[in-house]
């Protein structure tokens, strides 16, 4: 093994049981007619379907293969996943809900066991899967900074030595001989991430820890785990929010059902990601019924892809967009002349932009059954959330079709201006991006 | 470079693994303990006086009800003396065995967040159980010596017997809060278990006025040998050795054999909890 591997992952599998892992076995008495019944079959294991959580270690080696073959009760959350991570290197973890993160984080951290295969690390390793485990509130902020640091596995001596470091950076020097149950959320919060911060393990595993906190804090916490990187520390880092997986990490696992889809430069990953997210081939929009205009002529289908033409679920902030309207007409020979147009407006209903074909098509088209109208966004400027779109169209001044409260537009965020920011805090998803430079003349006095 | 860690499906962990695990987390055990201890007294009035009261209160209950109203017999001791000499060792051990049960759900939250050897938890409360117990004891010495009952033994016996109850107690609870994590009867049971446990024990009657057959096998419970052998040296009568060595071994067979069937199961407690 060469030296500058940290964590070596191979063939790494879990299987769960659907319904709860061994559902049968949360009730004993079911477990134990089962079990009696197995005595009178002289069947040694009717509860092997539940042995995999109770008593896998009899069900090892040559029985593995056929016993861990596809079944109908039980589901594979990670499945061959192979993985070799240098030491000093920062690596992101993403995937959609439910594509294994979570499971393959509990698996590092020796929470839960794998069903197959083996990692093997090197050096201490510290998983920070949630701040603040196991506070107590009855004790005050120094018993938990102890109490805390411990569980997260420092050695008291250590914890001793770092803390008026982890006092100052959680500002709650006052209140620290006071039981954490009076404190506020914030404070609350901070002092959790504190004591997290100042692990020094060779290897720190960490999962959406940052989505607590204001955004103030947030950034002090990036900027303490950037700091730890480094230093040399070879760190997992779990997220959605792909603006801090952008600014921290160089190399990103995708993780898509249970399987490792791609593995390399961070940017890449997150192309991919985006992509993989259009297995969708388009919204249809003839079921909806909350719609008014005369309907002669109606929308069909709204979908969207990237530059490339991959269709997309989500649109990401800045991308090349493509927005595919597609038309029904009840005369399939005639074409109309429309005017047709897209808003969009803020998850709390204010408008933000409108892309209409008045005023950014030369000519009106004219518009029949089957028909589809593309618009094109060069660099969508919507930061990340979720919008409202309206689409509407008009001919000869008649109201076709205007569907108004249907459509969502999901947006994920990425960085915008380069700077790591896209709007001020508090703002995000109610501004539109748009480019622009600042320049400082100083006077020459 | 030192040696690396594996986590595999295949290969599970060695009893020396699981000790170098232990030695590895033993601040964090001594975290435990202290939390326990501190949380337990925090914002009650009167603080540690509850451990001095309850002994006390139910001393003085069972005084009355056992002592003078159904005429137990005491062999000869004091009746004071007779019950304080069990509910000291007895409630602790209880206490101890009740909460360990339940100690895998209660931490749940943390067991399925952070890894470290699920034992250090119920070892924790059973070591925290010995504070409460050393204050029952200074009671009990007070009180044996103000009666003039006081002997040296009843000092030389404490380290064994107090093993005999913790290794009890530790065992029967890795059991019980394993299973309690598996199936959420058993904390319907646990107080219950725990109330046939003490009348199986001679905390409300003497040995002797169990028959004969009984007596022969109650090393079987060892919580009847610690009992028995406090008020035994009280009374200044030579301890049975049959009745300590039987039961040492007994509690210790207790404690292997909670620790083995804890450990076969502790590695998919967060998929069941």
């Amino acid at each position: 093994m060469s030296n500058n591997i940290a964590i070596r992952i191979e063939k790494l599998g879990k299987r769960y049981r659907y319904g709860g892992p061994a559902a049968a076995s949360y009730n004993l008495r079911q477990d134990l007619t089962d079990w009696v019944k197995g005595m009178f079959n002289g069947r040694k294991a009717v509860v092997s379907s539940q042995s995999s959580t109770l008593l896998h270690h009899t069900t090892l080696h040559e029985v593995q293969e056929k016993h861990l073959a596809e079944s109908p009760d039980h589901f594979w959350a990670l499945r061959d996943i192979n993985l070799e991570i240098k030491q000093g290197e920062v690596v992101g973890i993403i995937g959609r809900n439910g594509a294994g993160k979570s499971t393959l984080l509990k698996i590092l951290s020796r929470i839960t066991p794998p069903t197959t295969g083996n990692i093997t690390y090197h050096g201490r390793m510290a998983s920070l899967l949630e701040v603040g485990t196991g506070f107590h509130r009855e004790l005050t902020g120094r018993e938990n900074i102890f109490l805390n640091g411990s569980i997260l596995g420092m050695k008291r001596s250590e914890i001793a030595k770092k803390f008026d470091e982890i006092v100052a950076f959680a500002e709650v020097e006052k209140f620290i001989d006071t039981p954490v149950k009076f404190y506020s959320s914030g404070m609350y919060v901070r002092l959790a991430f504190a004591v997290a911060a100042h692990l020094e393990p060779e290897i720190l595993v960490v999962d959406e820890v940052l989505a607590v906190g204001d955004a103030e804090f947030q950034k002090k916490c990036l900027g303490k785990m950037d700091d730890v990187a480094k230093q040399g520390r070879t760190i997992l880092f779990v997220s959605h929010h792909l603006p801090s997986i952008e600014a921290l990490t160089s190399q990103t696992v995708l993780l898509q059902s249970g399987r490792m889809r791609f593995y390399g430069e961070t940017s890449r990953a997150l192309e991919v990601y985006l992509q993989s997210a259009g297995k969708h081939t388009g919204e249809k929009l003839s079921d909806i019924t909350t719609r008014t205009g005369a309907g002669r002529i109606r929308f069909s289908s709204f979908r969207m892809t990237d530059c490339d033409g991959h269709s997309l679920k989500e649109a990401l902030t800045g991308q090349s967009l493509a927005i595919y309207l597609e038309f029904t007409s009840a005369t399939p020979k005639q074409k109309t002349r429309a005017r047709v147009g897209i808003a969009i407006s803020s998850a709390l209903h204010v408008p933000l932009f409108i892309a209409s074909t008045e005023m950014t098509m030369s000519f009106p088209p004219f518009i029949g059954d089957g028909d589809t109208l593309v618009c094109r966004i060069p660099k969508l400027p919507l930061g990340g959330g979720a919008y409202k779109v309206v689409l509407f169209m008009e001919c000869n001044g008649v109201v076709e079709d205007w569907i108004e409260n249907e459509i969502i537009l999901q947006v994920v965020d990425r960085d915008y201006f380069g700077f790591g920011k896209n709007s001020p805090n508090g703002w995000e998803g109610r501004t539109v991006l748009v480019d622009h430079a600042w320049e400082l003349k100083q006077s020459s006095h | 470079m030192p040696t690396p860690t594996i986590i595999s499906a295949e290969r599970h962990e060695r009893i020396r693994q699981f000790l170098r695990d232990l030695w590895d987390y033993r601040e964090l055990f001594w975290t435990f303990v202290e939390r326990d201890v501190k949380v337990r007294y925090k914002q009650t009035a009167l603080g540690v006086i509850w451990v001095v009261l309850q002994p006390l209160f139910m001393m003085g209950a069972f005084s009355v009800i056992f002592g003078k109203i159904a005429k137990m017999p005491t062999d000869g001791m004091p009746l004071p003396l007779f019950y304080l000499a069990a509910l000291v060792p007895w409630n602790t051990f209880a206490t101890a065995l009740s909460q360990s049960a339940l100690s895998m759900e209660s931490n749940a939250q943390l067991i399925s967040k952070v890894y470290f050897p699920r034992i250090v938890v119920p070892g924790g409360i059973i070591c925290g159980s010995f504070v409460d117990f050393a204050i029952g004891w200074t009671l009990l010495n007070g009180m044996a010596i103000w009666l003039g009952h006081w002997h040296w033994q009843l000092v030389a016996m404490t380290p064994i017997l107090l093993l005999m109850q913790g290794a009890t107690a530790l065992g029967v609870g890795l059991v019980l809060s394993m299973l309690n994590a598996q199936y959420r009867d058993v904390k319907h049971a646990v107080g219950f278990v725990v109330q046939i446990f003490m009348l199986a024990t001679p905390v409300i009657y003497p040995l002797s006025r169990l028959p004969l057959w009984a007596q022969h096998w109650i090393f079987l419970n060892p919580m009847a040998a610690v009992v028995t052998t406090y008020r035994g040296v009280l009374q200044n009568m030579p301890v049975d050795w049959r009745l300590v060595g039987l039961a040492l071994v007994t509690a210790l067979l207790y404690l292997v054999g909670g620790i083995w069937f804890f450990r076969r199961r502790e590695i998919y407690l967060a998929d069941i909890l």
